[in-house]
């Protein structure tokens, strides 16, 4: 052993110098110088052990002192039972090892092969291992239990899980018909926008219209005062011309009565004249000058009867005319009430329907207004509906990703489920 | 020497013209003159409007007219002018008051002898009604 050599050989080297330095002193101090190497060995020895050098051994018989020499002999004594121990506790420590080793090798055994209805049987005897094989057997029991609550939930899992994909499926396709309803919806709104659109142009057309007729009427409402006015002076009128056709008649009444007088007249005149011509001719030659006055009173009678037959005829020519002119006068006088009491009853209506189309007018602008509205309305609800379809699209693929991931989940939880099931519990 | 005139009055009933001496005329009358009898229906026709009546003097000296439409005038007509009416038509004649024809403006004109004429009219008015001569 090199460490003893070297301690010897440092032994040896002080007893040397000891030799050479006295003789008589050379004694003891060599007594001394032995146990003092005897010393050393023994505490290298020592040192050693401690270092774990436990086959570290003093050869006793070369101790000199006794003393020393039971040291030696207790140092390699210690030193063996340490050895012992440390072999035995080598020795345990192997066995221990193997416990554990053999235990974990059963349970992992156990868990691959996913049998854990029985009980983990150890072949350990060593009571240091009891409480290792306990705590396997509670991992094992808390495995089991594990595995069974794994099972248990894997078992929830996959029902959830195809309850998730079902309710997901279940969401796109509520999503999509969704979508497609908005879609549609949008669709309509667009078109309600330029029905809207239309509307509002219709409405505000009806509304020029009708203020464009509010002022007609209110031109056939002055129309219809001028008419009434017309009426009422050619009523006027017809009473002055019935009491100039009645002056008239009773003028030309008079000039029949005068004309019938001399009608008359000249009738007795013809007739004198006729009975003069008689009598001249019944006086023969001497009623000659007689008979042609005569004949030429006679003559001017006739032409008289004549004229005042023309004058008849004329009279009555007015008469007619003027009865004429009077049924003209009452008719326009009738007429002309007719006139006032249609003009009235126009105005009454065109009045009625001014407020009519008043109302109509003021109608059309409120739905004038209110069409603009309906449309600004409209557009603000079709610019909501694209953002609305666009978050729909948006959910609709989130949706999908959903129903992916819950397909995705399902057959985890199914692979989950085909996992735990290798693991028998029971 | 001169062809001797008569004096001929000529006058209208209805639209026929008739002549007269002017010797059977009275006068001439109003033919709605009151106080006179009037024969307005006679075998010359009814008068249109009875505008003059040719009066004469009756058998109990009241005068008669015979109501006319109208009264032409009175002129002389060469006595060669004046027919009598012939036999055979005087005998086809229920009346005897045609006494000829006048030739006036050349067309021939019944002449009447007007007092005749009323009488036979009157008679005719007084007589039974199945007796009356049928009107000419």
């Amino acid at each position: 052993m090199p460490e003893s050599k070297t301690a010897s050989a440092k032994a040896k080297r002080p007893a040397s110098r000891a030799q050479s330095r006295s003789q008589s002193g050379a004694q003891r101090g060599a007594q001394r110088a032995r146990a003092g190497a005897g010393l050393a060995q023994i505490t290298a020895a020592l040192r050693a052990l401690s270092e774990g050098r436990y086959d570290t051994r003093l050869d006793p018989s070369k101790f000199g002192d006794a003393a020393l020499r039971g040291l030696a002999t207790e140092v390699n004594a210690a030193a063996e039972r340490s050895h012992a121990d440390l072999a035995d506790a080598a020795a345990r420590v192997d066995a221990v090892t193997q416990g554990v080793d053999e235990a974990i090798e059963a349970m992992v055994r156990l868990v691959v092969k996913g049998d854990l209805t029985g009980e983990l049987r150890l072949g350990i005897s060593d009571a240091a291992l009891t409480p290792l094989v306990a705590g396997v057997g509670q991992v094992m029991e808390t495995l089991k239990s594990f595995v069974h609550e794994i099972r248990e939930a894997a078992l929830q899992l996959s029902t959830s899980s195809a309850e998730v994909l079902a309710a997901a499926t279940q969401n796109e396709t509520s999503t999509t018909q969704q979508a497609s309803a908005i879609h549609e919806t949008t669709a309509t709104m667009e078109e309600l926008k330029g029905a809207s659109h239309q509307i509002a142009e219709n409405a505000q057309m009806v509304a020029s219209i009708a203020e464009q007729t509010l002022a007609s009427g209110r031109q056939g409402e002055g129309s219809i005062k001028s008419f009434m006015e017309s009426m009422e002076k050619v009523r006027k009128n017809a009473v002055e011309v019935d009491d100039a056709i009645s002056k008239l008649s009773r003028r030309v009444e008079r000039i029949g009565t005068v004309v019938e007088v001399i009608d008359e007249i000249a009738d007795r005149s013809d007739l004198l004249a006729l009975n003069a011509a008689l009598e001249g001719a019944k006086a023969g030659e001497a009623g000659r000058g007689f008979s042609i006055v005569a004949a030429e009173m006679r003559r001017l009678a006739e032409n008289v009867m004549e004229s005042t037959k023309e004058i008849k005829n004329l009279i009555t020519e007015i008469r007619e005319a003027t009865h004429a002119a009077k049924q003209a006068s009452d008719g326009n006088k009738r007429m002309a009430g007719e006139g006032e009491k249609l003009g009235s009853a126009a105005m009454g209506s065109v009045t009625g329907i001014l407020s009519g189309i008043q109302e109509t007018s003021d109608a059309a602008r409120v739905i004038h207004l209110a069409t603009q509205q309906q449309r600004t309305a409209t557009e603000q609800v079709v610019q909501s509906m694209s953002e609305i379809e666009e978050v729909t699209r948006q959910a609709q693929a989130g949706s999908r990703q959903a129903t992916g991931a819950a397909a995705e989940l399902a057959k985890l939880a199914e692979r989950l489920a085909s996992l735990i099931q290798r693991f028998r519990v029971e | 020497m001169s062809e001797p005139t008569s004096e001929i009055l000529t006058f209208q009933v209805g639209t026929r013209i008739y002549a007269t001496e002017v010797y059977d005329v009275r006068r001439i009358g109003h033919g709605t003159e009151a106080g006179l009898t009037h024969v307005s229906r006679s075998c010359l026709g009814q008068p249109l409007a009875s505008g003059r009546g040719l009066v004469v003097t009756g058998t109990d000296e009241m005068e008669q007219a015979l109501d006319v439409d109208r009264v032409l005038g009175i002129q002389s007509v060469p006595g060669s002018s004046i027919q009598p009416l012939p036999a055979f038509a005087a005998q086809c004649l229920g009346s005897a008051a045609v006494v000829g024809l006048v030739v006036l403006d050349e067309s021939p004109t019944p002449l009447i002898d007007i007092p005749t004429l009323i009488r036979e009219q009157l008679e005719i008015s007084a007589a039974p009604r199945e007796k009356r001569i049928p009107d000419a």
